[in-house]
């Protein structure tokens, strides 16, 4: 790839220089993450004269992140509030006016005057709403519900009595969601809206999951969107491109292939459509690539066939000529586009900024009808900001969020580093983190921090979670080991049926190339990681005892239940292991951490939210438990009422880091002089 | 000799003929005839007389706890347990009867009544306080201002001191303080750290940290004293010795969490100081009296050989603990709840034996006599044993009994004299009903010939010439056992019009070690025949509907339905309840995780999974094909949801028709609440209608 940008020093310029100066600045501090803020969902208006986006801020009192619409002028200035909550932001396509959604309603701003009018009084929450092109409608998306099963009717309680809920019946292939619990029975559909308001018409009928927003037509005509549904359950990977008229009627699908076909957008001419896919080889990993297609589904056509990496978001440049999408590269997410032959050219770089707590991708772009473009940014000191570009041309950061934070801040510097894989050779990318202040001369501790997924990616972009573990004092690396998407098909498939694999070597050898630099105190090796990087943490004190210490957030302990009891617990079979678990428990077993429990002498400390669907308390309980049999040091650390994003509450994300950097302390000894 | 007794036991058949000659021949000798019921059978062609058990009635059931005689027999205190159908839960009251029957009073609202030895007082706890109460003028104090409840209330033998039980809390572990909210502020609750081996129990949740132990208080009042120390749970009642200077108590104070099967008989001075051990054998000795005299211990025992089961037998050794002996070496049964007789002759005691829990009392030299049976009561939603004693000075006793027809009432006797019901708390209820006959049967299990006992529920109105659907029910344990004892789900799928078989499998407690130890490292195992052969039996009595055999049971018993339809389509649907699927998961969350390794599967299962696998239901869910619904409390500690959910996903993505059903706030136990029980059993009836097609005759 000529776009690697390999070996770049994300010196954060302002903090690395001042480290030595005495000025008044201090470490990144636990209480600073409620002082961060983030900039998302960037809306840039058709003429490109102003964005709209969601600003995220840290309410103290609440401990929640507070979420309100603001405004700016694409040349930063005009800074303003618009509204409280909500988000999902989207401009008439003539510029007049903004929908979004707060408060489970849609609203309407008309933005020369500024009066608002809520358009409706909908008793479930609607999300994705997209403007007919002519002003006039909006489309979105709402759960319509549907009776729970009951076999039979509870007993009745006598007038104001006190009983025990009654029982609740579950028939559901999938029926919880990390993050949101027991899901509410009912199909999702498409409606379209006046916006002078009145009752919605809903487009799309039968028992399927219509969650995905819909894309309008140029006459207004029809919406084309993606959608399962074949109503068969275990057909949970497949999707398809439906096209529907906007007033309802015969839904047609547009594509047949097993595999994903999501995200269309459809030409300015509307003769074609633009939209994401990839043949389904029940893989663990495969890059889904944009392709073009007539609006009758023919003469469909792969256009990113020379890039390999996973494009989203695709939207059409005004003349129809180009295709904007987003990709991740070398943990950096990107906005290109390409033309139709597929020549693709990078238009800006580091978007990101939802992601706060760990350096996950998380940014989104749009683009006026000059193609100019709007998208958040982050940067390793710099959280999330909001950045406008054109084709062609310089991207300007326009915000500065956290600057009144930072300018008083001496964070820790992120060094890039590449290594190769003891076990093939493969080169590796991870990020150093060093504590504030750092003297090569000196020998530090060292925390391992592996990413989740594991098909996903860290990258240079800001962490409160590595600023903190920096700050107190330990060195950090963050890596991107194989199975990690934005290095290609070919490395991110390379768990397929291993896992945890070779990834092992990768990260051990990442540990041993940052030793190699010299500022590292060998006895004082500790690891940590979330979900994936949780179950890389168990496995990897299983296999060596090079670590004083170990925390392993929210783990998989045990594949034959983690496949039987998470919210996605259809999504391994055959693709990430072969078989199904009650028929071949072997590869279920064999590369579950807890296989290897007796080979632990690692103090292994475990942390979970209580309310985890994805990797369930119950997995963490697992692992403490046979540990605490075989009198290994050990603990069970649960988050009351948090999910398996444990930074939906600042105070927990504090608490959490804490909680490990206490463990590590613990079992920390003094350097060993140099 | 018959199932498996020996001829050491003739004294045993010997005291309970009855029950002998029942298993043996048909019905008139059985007890489980429901004599009332003799004219609601023959009208069973015209069943407009016949009002069966309600769903709505469970809220009327009442039943005896705890039955407390005065030390001079003539007075029994008792829980009386109502349903409070506001409040939907149980309503325990401490009520008063002559041991005529006479005088049926309520005292207070209040458990763990105890007569004081010179019977002027009683003292019981409620609202977590010792009260005290005058049994002359009525007058009552709170003795106590306790921050934990206590439990285990027994007064010292001049009757100026109590001995309890209490938690002593410590701080719990924390590796770092929670950050500080500003103030007013709603912040997340901080993270919780755990780092016990036992942390959570069924019932409770995640347990207070902290251990219990053994305290004394004046029944002048006062402050209490802590007589135990050290780190260690101090959890079952103390035994006085006669001299007031001693407590005696069972605890393991190994400090080796490994150790965990392990008890030992401790004697503390009340007035503090060094606690010895009376004993160091490997295994459970527990439930220490003290003789009259002071000199000997008698006990509950059992050298553990790392089996599945193995008998407890009461033993007596010497105070300091020499010269220990089994009393009960030719009784083959479980034993509990050792009491002396007052002229220290006897010790009295409980067993239970093919279902039934019996009150015995036993020479020194193990020559054992029955004094009463059918003790139960408090297992009111299933027939599982239940039911307690208590001894007065003049050796009469008290026990609560639970008949098939009858809840939980209180009776007394004596040595030498028959056991008289004193007590008729539900006859204004049952009274108006026509129960479902139970039938006891036996059968021989298709697998060795073995004999395996059952009780056959048949619906009200029961004509032996129609054909009815039929329902296996399997017990819980699976180490436990079910008996001719009242049961309200038994009664409402018989009153739904299913015919129901429940039993007690080989596993089943009340038959012997080597009956009960037949699971060890094989489970589920033969269990499966012996059930088997129960609905072949019953289908051979010509009024079953082979088309419409259907199958549930808890916990152990939610293990073998899920088990069962891995191994046959025989039954038309099944609804597990509260099941283990897979054994590698449940051995590692439940809360009591750590007690399988070894004893009931070999070896540890992050070691060696197979056999923890071989026995997991899970290992057979691609064979099943009978619609299956699981049901669970959603809170449930024991069995944990996660476990119905891995059998739930497992189905469901093969397409066979399944559901699961969670039961909010419910633990292991779904009867604490009554409309629990009630929602509970008409899920159950409603999966099987749902399947059940019409009937073949």
């Amino acid at each position: 790839m000529s776009i690697a940008t390999r070996s770049i020093l994300f010196a954060a310029a302002l903090a690395a220089s001042a480290a030595s100066v005495a000025l008044a600045r201090t470490p990144f501090q636990p209480m600073d993450v409620f002082q961060l803020e983030f900039a998302a969902d960037p809306q840039i208006s058709p003429d490109g004269s102003q964005v709209v986006y969601v600003r995220t801020s840290m309410d103290i009192m609440r401990d929640r992140p507070r979420r309100e619409l603001w405004i700016v002028n694409a040349d930063g200035t005009g800074h303003r509030r618009l509204a409280d909550g909500g988000g999902g932001a989207r401009w008439s396509p003539d510029g007049t006016r903004i929908a979004w959604t707060a408060g489970g309603q849609i609203h309407l701003r008309w933005m020369d005057t500024g009066e608002t009018a809520t358009l409706t009084q909908l008793l479930e929450s609607p999300s994705g709403l997209r403007w007919s092109p002519d002003g006039e409608r909006i489309a979105f998306n709402m759960l319509v519900p549907s009776p729970p099963p009951q076999l039979v009717a509870p007993p009745k309680p006598p007038p104001g009595a006190d009983w025990a809920d009654p029982p609740i019946m579950e028939d559901r292939f999938r029926s919880r969601q990390d993050g949101v619990g027991y899901l509410d029975f009912g199909y999702r559909h498409i409606f379209v809206l006046s916006v002078d308001g009145g009752t919605p018409t809903q487009v799309t009928t039968g028992d399927f999951q219509h969650g995905s927003p819909a894309a309008w037509t140029p006459d207004g005509e029809q919406l084309v969107f993606s959608s399962n549904r074949s109503g068969n359950d275990l057909d949970y990977r497949n999707s398809e491109l439906y096209i529907v008229p906007a007033a309802g009627g015969e839904i047609r699908a547009l594509t047949d292939r097993a595999g994903p076909d999501r995200s269309p957008a459809v030409s300015p001419d509307g003769a074609r459509i633009a939209f994401v896919s990839y043949e389904d080889l029940v893989r663990t990993y495969q890059v889904s690539r944009l392709e073009v297609m007539n609006l009758d589904g023919s003469g469909r056509e792969v256009v990113t066939r020379g890039l390999d990496r996973s494009v989203s978001s695709p939207v059409w440049s005004d003349d129809g000529r180009h295709i904007y999408f987003q990709y991740d590269d070398e943990g950096n997410s990107r906005v290109a586009f390409t033309t139709l032959d597929g020549e693709v050219e990078v238009l800006g770089r580091s978007l990101g900024g939802t992601s706060y707590g760990r350096p996950y991708g998380g940014g989104s772009f749009s683009v006026a009808n000059d193609g100019t473009f709007a998208f958040n940014q982050s940067r390793p000191d710099s959280p999330g900001e909001v950045a406008v570009g054109e084709p062609r041309g310089e991207v300007r950061q326009i915000t500065s969020l956290n600057a009144d934070l930072l300018a008083q801040k001496t964070l820790g510097e992120v060094e890039e580093i590449w290594w190769d894989s003891s076990f093939d050779g493969r080169p590796v990318q991870g990020w150093i983190v060093k504590p504030p202040g750092f003297d090569p001369g000196r020998k530090y501790p060292l925390i391992l921090e592996i990413h989740g997924g594991p098909i996903s990616n860290y990258g240079d972009r800001f962490s409160a979670e590595m600023q903190l573990m920096a700050a107190a004092g330990y060195v950090v690396l963050y890596s991107n080991p194989r199975g990690s998407t934005s290095y290609g098909e070919e490395f991110g498939d390379l768990l397929y049926r291993n896992y945890p694999g070779n990834d092992y070597d990768d990260v051990i050898s990442g540990v041993d190339a940052v030793i190699a630099r010299g500022y590292v105190d060998e006895d004082n090796l500790f690891v940590t990681g979330g979900s994936a990087g949780g179950i890389l943490t168990a496995w990897i004190v299983g296999k060596t005892d090079r670590f004083r210490a170990a925390v392993s957030q929210k783990p998989v302990v045990n594949w034959i239940s983690k496949t039987l009891t998470a919210d996605n617990w259809y999504g391994y079979y055959f693709s990430r292991y072969e078989g199904l678990p009650w028929e071949n428990p072997e590869p279920y077993w064999k590369f579950s951490p807890l296989s290897l429990a007796g080979n632990v002498t690692t103090p292994t400390l475990i942390l979970t939210g209580e309310e985890d669907l994805r990797t369930p308390l119950s997995e963490s309980y697992q692992l403490f438990h046979a540990l605490r049999f075989r009198g290994i040091d050990t603990g069970v650390v649960r988050l009351p009422g948090a999910s398996h994003d444990m930074s939906r509450r600042p105070s927990q994300l504090i608490a959490k880091i804490a909680n490990i950097v206490a463990w590590f302390d613990r079992y920390r000894t003094q350097p060993t002089t140099n | 000799m018959i199932r498996g007794l020996s001829a050491s036991h003739l004294h045993l058949l010997v005291s309970r003929p009855m029950i002998r000659i029942a298993s043996l021949r048909p019905l008139p000798v059985i007890p489980f005839v429901l004599v009332a019921l003799a004219p609601a059978l023959g009208l069973a062609a015209q069943s407009g007389d016949v009002r069966p058990f309600q769903p709505m009635d469970v809220f009327e059931l009442e039943f005896a706890a705890e039955p407390r005689i005065s030390p001079d027999g003539s007075q029994v205190v008792y829980v009386r347990t109502s349903m409070d159908i506001m409040e939907d839960r149980h309503r325990q009251e401490l009520w008063i009867v002559n041991a005529d029957g006479t005088g049926h009073r309520r005292l207070a609202a209040g458990a763990g009544p105890r007569w004081s030895p010179d019977g002027s007082r009683i003292a019981y706890v409620a609202d977590g306080q010792i009260h005290l109460r005058w049994m002359d003028t009525g007058e009552t104090a709170t003795l106590t201002q306790l921050l934990e409840t206590p439990s285990g209330i027994r007064w010292s033998p001049d009757g100026e001191r109590l001995a309890f039980n209490m938690l002593v809390p410590y701080p719990p572990p924390q590796l770092v303080a929670p950050p500080k909210p500003p103030p007013g502020a709603e912040w997340a609750d901080p993270p919780i750290m755990e780092d016990r081996f036992k942390s959570r129990q069924d019932g409770v949740g995640y347990l207070d940290f902290g251990f219990d132990h053994i305290f004394v208080v004046s029944v002048e009042g006062g402050t209490p004293v802590q007589v135990t120390s050290g780190d260690f749970q101090h959890s079952s009642p103390a035994a006085w010795t006669p001299d007031g200077e001693h407590l005696l108590f069972s605890s393991n104070r190994s400090g080796d969490d490994l150790d965990y099967r392990n008890s030992e008989i401790y004697a503390a001075p009340v007035g503090g100081g060094e606690i010895r051990a009376l004993t160091d054998r490997n295994g459970p000795d527990s439930s220490p009296a003290v003789s009259p005299d002071g000199d000997r211990i008698a006990f509950v025992s059992a050298e553990d050989r790392r089996r599945t089961y193995q008998v407890r037998r009461l033993e007596v050794m010497n105070r300091d603990g020499s010269d220990r002996r089994v009393v009960t070496a030719d009784l083959d049964r479980s034993v509990a709840d050792p009491v002396w007789a007052a002229d220290g002759h006897r010790i009295y005691f409980q067993y239970d034996d093919e279902g039934n829990r019996k009150v015995a009392f036993t020479t020194l030299d193990g020559e054992i006599q029955v004094l009463g049976e059918s003790l139960g009561g408090s297992s009111w939603g299933l027939p599982y044993a239940s039911g307690s004693f208590s001894v007065s000075d003049t050796g009469a006793f008290a026990v609560n009994q639970s008949r098939p027809d009858r809840p939980g009432e209180v009776a007394v006797g004596a040595p030498g004299e028959a056991v008289r019901r004193i007590t008729s708390l539900n006859e204004d209820l049952l009274g108006q009903r026509t129960l479902g006959e139970v039938e006891e049967i036996w059968w021989d299990s298709s697998f060795d010939g073995r004999p395996v006992q059952g009780w056959i529920v048949k619906p009200p109105g029961f004509d032996p010439d129609r054909r009815y659907p039929f329902l296996l029910e399997i017990h819980g344990g699976p180490i436990a056992n079910y008996g001719d004892r009242f049961s309200a789900e038994m009664q409402l799928f018989a009153a739904a019009g299913y015919v129901v078989l429940y039993s007690n499998p080989r596993g089943s407690t009340s038959y012997g070690e080597e009956f009960g130890d037949l699971l060890y490292h094989n489970y589920p195992g033969n269990d499966y025949d012996d059930l088997m052969s129960g609905v072949d039996a019953v289908i051979a009595r010509g009024y079953v509907d082979e088309e419409n055999l259907f199958v549930t049971g808890g916990s152990a018993g939610g293990i073998m339905t899920a088990w069962i339809v891995g191994k046959t389509d025989r039954f038309r649907a099944a609804v597990s309840e509260k099941p283990v699927i897979n054994w590698i998961s449940k051995t590692l969350t439940a809360d009591n995780w750590f007690n399988y390794f070894g004893n009931r599967y070999e070896g540890l299962p992050w070691e060696d999974p197979e056999p923890y696998w071989k026995f997991s239901p899970l290992s057979l869910a691609g064979n099943v094909t009978t619609p299956t619904m699981i049901l669970t409390g959603a809170v449930d500690l024991r069995t944990p949801l996660s476990e119905s959910y891995q059998l739930y996903h497992a189905l469901k993505f093969r397409g066979i028709d399944t559901a699961v059903v969670r039961i909010p706030g419910a633990f292991h136990n779904m009867s604490r609440r009554p409309s629990e029980l009630i929602s509970k059993v008409a899920n159950q009836i409603a999966w099987f209608e749902r399947y059940r097609t019409a009937s073949g005759n």
